[in-house]
Parts: structure tokens; C-alpha cells; sequence
């Protein structure tokens, strides 16, 4: 009896833990593309933190625009992560904890974290090339960056993926215990 | 699956109707008629010993086991 109880108000912790997660989740997801705004709106600001070594001259807006749609390349691969997480403890907080479609929701997220890395990349490459078009022949820049928080991320990406597996196999165990009565 | 649930029988012997079986050993009906059926993968030595228990009988009147032919030629 003590027993369930204890059970009871693990799962019930859980439940709050993962609501409040799936809404951590979903700020982040929304958090990207609205954080990006605001940095192309100040981009002179940013910029030697960001892009260091860049010669920029005076951004247009058309600049401000055009570099805003390629930060977005990265920004909306996390977002499509992101809003599976949100729908990973979605699921959770209902009390859906070894399901198959959790596996695949993961999985993507994994997924997103491993596929944000080039991205981001080619992101970076791409706004080099954009901010200095302009600029006379010599001083146009390409630039390829690759930093220790990419190798982080795809060791985190890595370990999703390893969870991932692992919840679907737990899944499909929970799936023949459910057919023991 | 050569084991086969003989449940029906035990019920009709005691003359329980599988309403009230569930009720007693805490299962809900749409369980109980799975295992009566043998839709079920399996049964918890748990399950079996409450079902002994209110129907008063042994595990071996529940369940049989029937050779399957093996297949021709």
C-alpha cells in the first residue's frame, strides 16, 4: 500500500516535472526565431562577438533581412526539434512514458540537435558571404567556424540518439507486458 | 498456441458469470474476456492465484495444454 502510494506520487512529480518541461520547450522553440530579430535589428552590436574579424560596412535592411532568413537555416531546424521535445513531455505529463511514437519524438530531436551543427555552418559561411557582397574585390570574406559548443552538441546529439533506441526498446517491452493480464 | 485457457469451464462449474470474476479478483471485463478467449500473451502468477482462489481450484483446471499437429507431408 505504502508501496503504490510512493509510486503514485513518483509518477505525479513526473507528470509536473514534464509539464513544466514541455512548456520550458516550447519557449525555446519560439525564443529562437524572435532572439534572431533581435539581433539582426542591432547586428553592428553582435558582431564582433559572433562573427569576429568581420569587416562590416553599413547593413540595409534588405541586409538585415537577407541575414535574418540564412541565421533562420539553424534556428528553424531547432525549433522542429524543440517542438518535439515539447511533444515528448507532452506526452509525459499525460502519463504516456513508454510509447513508441516517444521514441520517435526523441529520436527527431536528436536528430535536430545533429543536423543543427552543419547547419549552423553553412549558416555562418553563407552570412560571411552576404555581409561583405558589397565590398571591393580583396576584402570579401568566406568564413568557416566551427567551435568546442559544436563538439558538444553532437556529443549530446549522440547520447539522444542512444536514449532514443533505448526508450523503444523499452516500448516495446511495455507493449507485451500490457498483453499479460 | 498449444495451451489453452479453460476458464469457461471453471465458471460454468461454479456457475460465476465473468462479471462477477472480475469484479472479485480486480480485473477489469475487457481483460478478463481477453483471457478467457486466450488473447493474451500471458498470466501473472498474481492474476492466477486470485482467479484459484475465488473459483477455488488449481492453476492445472485453468489452463491445458494440446499438442499442435504437426503440419502434413
Amino acid at each position: 500500500m505504502v508501496e503504490a502510494l510512493t509510486a503514485e506520487r513518483r509518477r505525479e512529480r513526473l507528470s509536473r516535472f514534464a509539464a513544466a518541461m514541455r512548456w520550458v520547450s516550447l519557449a525555446l522553440a519560439v525564443a529562437g526565431p524572435v532572439i534572431l530579430i533581435g539581433v539582426w535589428l542591432r547586428f553592428e552590436a553582435f558582431a564582433p562577438s559572433v562573427m569576429p574579424g568581420l569587416r562590416l560596412s553599413e547593413l540595409l535592411t534588405g541586409d538585415r533581412i537577407g541575414g535574418y532568413a540564412i541565421s533562420m537555416l539553424p534556428a528553424a531546424i531547432g525549433m522542429w526539434g524543440f517542438f518535439h521535445l515539447a511533444r515528448l513531455f507532452g506526452r509525459f505529463a499525460e502519463g504516456d512514458l513508454f510509447d513508441r511514437d516517444n521514441a520517435v519524438r526523441l529520436r527527431r530531436f536528436a536528430v535536430s540537435l545533429l543536423a543543427v551543427i552543419p547547419a549552423k555552418i553553412v549558416a555562418h559561411a553563407l552570412l560571411s558571404v552576404w555581409l561583405t557582397r558589397a565590398a571591393e574585390p580583396g576584402a570579401r570574406q568566406l568564413q568557416i567556424s566551427v567551435s568546442s559548443t559544436d563538439v558538444v552538441l553532437f556529443a549530446i546529439g549522440l547520447l539522444m540518439v542512444a536514449l532514443a533506441t533505448v526508450l523503444r526498446e523499452a516500448a516495446a517491452i511495455a507493449d507485451e507486458n500490457r498483453q499479460f493480464v | 498456441m498449444p495451451i489453452v485457457v479453460t476458464l469457461d469451464v471453471m465458471l460454468a462449474r461454479r456457475k460465476m458469470r465473468g462479471k462477477e470474476l472480475a469484479e472479485r479478483i480486480g480485473m477489469t471485463e475487457q481483460n478478463l474476456s481477453l483471457l478467457r478467449s486466450g488473447k493474451v500473451k500471458g498470466i501473472r502468477f498474481e492474476t492466477l492465484s486470485r482467479i484459484c482462489n475465488v473459483l477455488e481450484c488449481q492453476p492445472a483446471d485453468l489452463l491445458t495444454y494440446e499438442p499442435e499437429e504437426p503440419p502434413d507431408g
